[in-house]
């Protein structure tokens, strides 16, 4: 078993040949794996598919082959792989047959008080390891099968501080037979005797190359027609997220192979997935995924920049009020408008570094009120009308 | 009896949807119904009374046939973890349930955890039924708490093969950025004002024999009198004035913040063009206060008498508020 315990690469390819083979058993689980969003269906399956975080991975690999895990925090901004490398890595520790006995995965959808802490992780973290019986030499080759468990709490930044404490002493006291993930948005709002703890792994936004190759491999898989430019397009639109982006892309895949799909429904169900993807002539095109984004046409945003141009000697106050009464009832989302409307103002050349400190002001004092839900047409209007104000001051 | 709004959609069915196709979001709202088999969660949101409801209806009923007009309202009770008892109303059908859970306030956690697991565990029993999953429609899903939304997060991808979720908002500002991420955003704009005309011209061509015209709702007169009244005198003694008309508005549950945008736009459009800015700031700054804050009052009567003072200094010639 030693021998082949190093030989990493080889179990991981032992294991997706049988994950892969496994999803082939049935046309149930075919039909349940049609239905899965695309998210789910491309998480990675072990560590090597993660995409970026390269240092992450490897240190993960690293204790894959020692077989001995520190406790564990993973921080970083949304759909940046936390939750699925942890999922990969456990995965391929233990496999299909010690899973269920060996990870506890809770998440913010779970109960978890302080009454939960103290009851179900506790439980959990102290019962003896069941012995793996049963299981023959091949199985042991693929997975080492480590002898500790690890309990996953995901989403850890929404769990109360009290519940956080409670998980002090638990973590040293059963740390020779559990190990703790915890995943995070926010390393902040983990107090500080867990996070020290815990080694830390920050996971950084993508980078445009890697969340490109793994949009295109997808959209292989997928058969879709891309439009050029259209990678570029969901990675900006996505802004670092890579399940926002891959949403994106199936939404707009539905979108241009619509009639298809319809047209297949009355045939075999199989031979619609495929269809749906070969013929789905339809391409899909940069204006739908912006569409699809909620991405406010450079139009109206144009509009309202010359509405905030100094013009004569009255008050822009007229033309400004005019476009954001209709951009309001047109539904387009105030946070989208100053997302974009800050990068046209900021990168602008044409302004005076002096103003755009003072508008850069306006956008945070705006954003802050946004995010405490204090009515969008009126902060809008003033965002606006403030910065026209700004502008004419020069 | 039934109410003209309920007519309406098939009106609107027949009329603005095929002639204006109200915009991109629309047609998208429709393309989903075809391949809503591979379809993600969505999130509709709009101004109120876009339609946002309309849509969801249709594509229910696209999903599953007429089988979702039956419905019915349960009352079920939810126990938090400190033992209190929550009552909680679902409208549901066979295929598809509704819920508000902002109406139980902080509480809402506890119901969203409680009622979309055990949806999402069961599968759908209905042999004939069209579709595998139920749909789980949540009102007001801007309202929802931090907790909540939190707690949808896992849920709507561990359990999308049996459930999916349409949530509604009148704007995404208030959802997570997680939540966003994983859904569909389906943008509903409001329609035009031609198109409500030639709706209610239909409408009323049908229903209605006599028109007689409809005075603007008294709360709206009652604003534009104080508006004018502010802009009369400003003293403390009208300030007290002002106060009782505001709390009789709030008494008669005028929501504030409705009060304060339509006092806002009635001052505005009386004023000189150079104090309009600062009028939309000020009251931007109340507002903001109003929802923060705890007594409404104070803020209201607050976005009076900063109004009275940028207007008195104005009058008096000095521009520095």
């Amino acid at each position: 078993m030693a021998a082949t315990f190093f030989n990493n690469k080889a179990r991981a390819a032992a294991a997706a040949t049988s994950s892969s083979s496994k999803t082939k058993a049935g046309d149930n689980k075919e039909e349940s794996n049609r239905m899965q969003p695309w998210v789910e269906k491309y998480r990675p399956k072990s560590l090597d598919d993660v995409a970026a975080q390269d240092h992450t991975t490897k240190v993960l690999q690293r204790t894959l082959q020692a077989s001995n895990l520190p406790h564990m925090l993973f921080y970083g901004p949304p759909g940046t792989g936390k939750t699925s490398t942890i999922l990969a890595l456990a995965k391929s520790l233990f496999g299909p047959a010690l899973y269920r006995s060996r990870i506890l995965e809770l998440n913010a959808s779970d109960e978890r008080g302080i009454g939960i802490v103290r009851d179900k992780v506790k439980n959990f973290a102290r019962a003896q390891l069941s012995q793996p019986n049963g299981l023959d030499a091949e199985y042991r080759a693929k997975y080492p099968c480590p002898p500790f468990k690890i309990i996953i709490l995901d989403e850890a930044d929404s769990m109360t501080q009290d519940a956080q404490s409670a998980l002090r002493r638990t973590m040293e006291q059963y740390s020779r037979i559990t190990r703790f993930c915890l995943v995070c948005n926010y390393v902040t709002r983990i107090i500080e005797p867990l996070a020290s703890r815990c080694s830390k792994f920050r996971f950084k936004s993508l980078d445009n190359s890697a969340a490109g190759d793994r949009l295109s491999e997808i959209a292989r898989a997928e058969n879709l027609n891309l439009e050029d430019g259209v990678v570029d397009t969901l990675i900006r639109c996505g802004e670092g997220d890579l399940r926002r982006a891959i949403t994106y892309m199936q939404s707009a895949a539905r979108l241009v192979g619509a009639t298809q799909a319809a047209a297949a429904k009355d045939g075999d169900d199989d031979q619609e997935m495929t269809d749906a993807g070969a013929t789905g002539s339809g391409t899909i095109t940069i204006r739908s995924i912006e569409e699809i984004a909620g991405v406010i046409p450079d139009n109206i945003v144009d509009q309202i920049v010359n509405a905030m141009q100094p013009k004569g000697s009255g008050s822009a106050y007229e033309a400004v009020s005019r476009v954001i009464t209709d951009l309001v009832a047109d539904g387009w989302s105030a946070t989208q408008l100053i997302g974009q409307l800050y990068r046209r103002v900021v990168f602008n050349e044409g302004i005076p570094d002096r103003q755009k400190n003072k508008i850069v002001l306006a956008f945070s004092e705006i954003d802050k009120r946004l995010v405490d839900g204090a009515d969008e047409h009126l902060s809008v209007l003033d965002l606006t009308l403030r910065i026209a104000g700004i502008l004419r001051e020069a | 009896m039934a109410l003209l709004v309920d007519k309406s959609p098939s009106i609107i069915g027949e009329t603005s949807l095929s002639l204006t196709t109200l915009a991109v979001a629309n047609i998208r709202g429709i393309d989903y119904r075809h391949k809503a088999a591979t379809s993600p969660h969505l999130l509709v949101y709009g101004p109120s009374g876009a339609g946002k409801k309309t849509r969801i209806i249709a594509t229910l009923k696209e999903l599953y046939g007429p089988g979702v007009e039956k419905i019915k309202i349960d009352a079920r009770v939810f126990q938090t973890t400190s033992n209190r008892k929550l009552e909680f109303n679902i409208v549901s059908s066979v295929y598809h349930l509704e819920i508000t859970p902002a109406d139980v306030g902080n509480y809402d956690r506890v119901v969203v955890q409680e009622l979309l697991k055990e949806v999402a565990q069961t599968q759908q029993v209905d042999l004939a039924a069209k579709q595998r999953f139920k749909v789980v429609v949540i009102n007001e899903a801007d309202h929802l708490t931090r907790d909540a939304q939190a707690a949808l997060r896992r849920t709507m991808e561990k359990y999308s093969p049996n459930l999916r979720l349409i949530l509604l908002a009148n704007s995404t500002s208030n959802i997570i950025a997680p939540i966003r991420s994983r859904t569909l955003l389906v943008r509903v704009a409001a329609p035009t004002e031609e198109e409500i005309c030639s709706v209610l011209r239909i409408a009323a061509k049908r229903e209605v024999n006599d028109m007689t015209p409809i005075p603007p709702p008294d709360w709206e007169a009652l604003i534009s009198i104080t508006a004018d009244e502010i802009l009369a005198e400003r003293s403390p003694a009208r300030l007290l004035q002002v106060r009782a008309r505001l709390y009789d508005l709030l008494t008669h549950c005028i929501p504030p913040t409705t009060v304060l945008k339509t006092l806002t736009f009635m001052l505005v459009a009386k004023v000189d063009d150079a104090l309009k800015p600062e009028v939309i700031k000020w009251s931007a700054f109340y507002e903001h206060r109003i929802k923060l804050g705890s007594k409404v009052i104070f803020h209201l009567e607050a976005f009076v008498a900063k109004f009275m003072r940028i207007y008195e200094s104005f009058l008096m010639g000095m521009m520095d508020f």
